[in-house]
């Protein structure tokens, strides 16, 4: 039984209540080794897959799996992990035409990775909120996505939300990988913990860079803008009758005694970062100009609504830390 | 620079790229914000709101700094 953050149940579509059964249930191994099989997995393939389960993790074995059946899904891979920039295009093109409900959930949680590895955390926020909703259940990476969807919305920011769904994260997976389950209790306790209301603010006016930068200018980014506002005419008026007090000695005194640092501590939100941000942003800069345009027409032809709007700004983003 | 003096200045800029955010929402509107120029325009203003991220962060570093060292040079 669990008590499921209230967004993260509306994302789950489970009931947000203490008596909720985990809407998450144990890998299952046989069905997964079914499903892959109907495809076209061969009994040494499967061999394999048993063995690397039992000596390594079911995570990485079935990963091995996909790659070795699924030949597009292993090239996309291959494109991402060397750092080639069409690499989230054709993670993105094998989601909206792939049948296969495993290679679409592993797709899904790369692609989500692959965005919060170039800061792009709400992108990462949309795809892992995709794959909780339609892809649960079929893949051993449930555990790992639900952490980088508290990690993601960590980096948005929403504190609260994050915290809830990392809360939830160390108590529905006790198996998951200790590095993951270490970082997320470092980032709840920051999460919770009194932040100076300075950090605070410059994480919100992050996220508002962010969002204009995708051109999202609308009443939400304006909202938060007019938000940040307000809080620093809060600040100003303590400050000046801190000053006061002090007889106009001036500066020094922070506001609500801060705490040392941010509560976006880039060592936790960063476990298990794919390292390739700065490799996928050169290679897109030593681009020719008709290669890029070449990679964003086809994004364009292959690729409708948000993803298509989520790869553009990736490639959007790419552009601009090439110029840098 | 007293303390309120930086804050009012970081609150200065907030209020120019919030109203710079406004007129470009209700001037570019959303079938435009693919065309070149209008990328570019919302990735100039998305750099100064990065501007005024970076200083108030520097700020709340400074401040944290600060409060530190007070708290070193209080008697235990």
């Amino acid at each position: 039984m669990i008590r499921a953050v209230a967004l993260f149940a509306a994302v789950l579509a489970v009931p947000a209540q203490d008596d909720t059964p985990n809407p998450f249930r144990p890998f299952d191994r046989e069905a997964f080794v079914k499903a892959i099989q109907a495809a076209g997995a061969t009994d040494a393939q499967v061999q394999r897959f048993h063995a690397q389960a039992a000596e390594e993790s079911a995570g990485a074995a079935a990963e091995e799996l996909l790659r070795a059946v699924f030949p597009k899904y292993a090239a996309a891979l291959a494109e991402l992990e060397g750092a080639d920039p069409r690499g989230v295009l054709s993670l993105a093109a094998l989601i909206a035409e792939s049948q296969q409900p495993h290679v679409r959930a592993h797709a899904r949680y790369w692609l989500g990775r692959a965005f919060l590895d170039v800061d792009d955390p709400e992108g990462a926020v949309e795809v892992f909120t995709e794959y909780l909703r339609h892809d649960r259940n079929v893949s051993p990476f449930d555990g790992e996505v639900v952490f980088f969807y508290g990690s993601a919305l960590a980096r948005v920011p929403e504190r609260e939300a994050a915290a809830g769904v990392l809360r939830e994260f160390v108590q529905l997976f006790p198996d998951a990988p200790e590095r993951y389950r270490a970082s997320a209790a470092q980032l709840i306790a920051e999460l919770e913990s009194k932040i100076n209301p300075l950090h605070e603010i410059a994480d919100t006016m992050g996220g508002v860079e962010r969002r204009i930068r995708k051109t999202d200018t609308g009443e939400e980014t304006q909202r938060r803008q007019e938000d940040v506002i307000a809080k620093l005419q809060k600040i100003i008026e303590q400050v000046e009758e801190m000053e006061k007090q002090s007889s106009g000695g001036g500066g020094g005194n922070s506001p609500n005694s801060p705490r040392q640092d941010s509560n976006l501590t880039p060592g936790a939100t960063e476990v298990g970062k794919l390292n390739r941000a700065r490799d996928v942003t050169d290679r897109w800069g030593m681009l020719k100009d008709r290669e890029r345009k070449a990679i964003e027409g086809e994004a364009e032809a292959k690729l409708s609504g948000r993803h298509r709007k989520l790869v553009e700004d990736y490639y959007r983003r790419l552009s601009r830390g090439a110029g840098r | 620079m007293p303390l309120s003096a930086e804050l009012k200045l970081i609150q200065k800029m907030q209020q120019i790229v919030a109203k710079a955010t406004k007129e470009y929402d209700g001037r570019v509107p959303a079938e435009r914000r693919t065309e070149a120029d209008a990328k570019a325009s919302a990735q100039a203003l998305s750099r100064k709101q990065g501007k005024v991220e970076d200083l108030t962060r520097k700020l709340a570093d400074k401040l944290n700094q600060n409060e530190e060292a007070r708290g070193a040079g209080e008697p235990r």
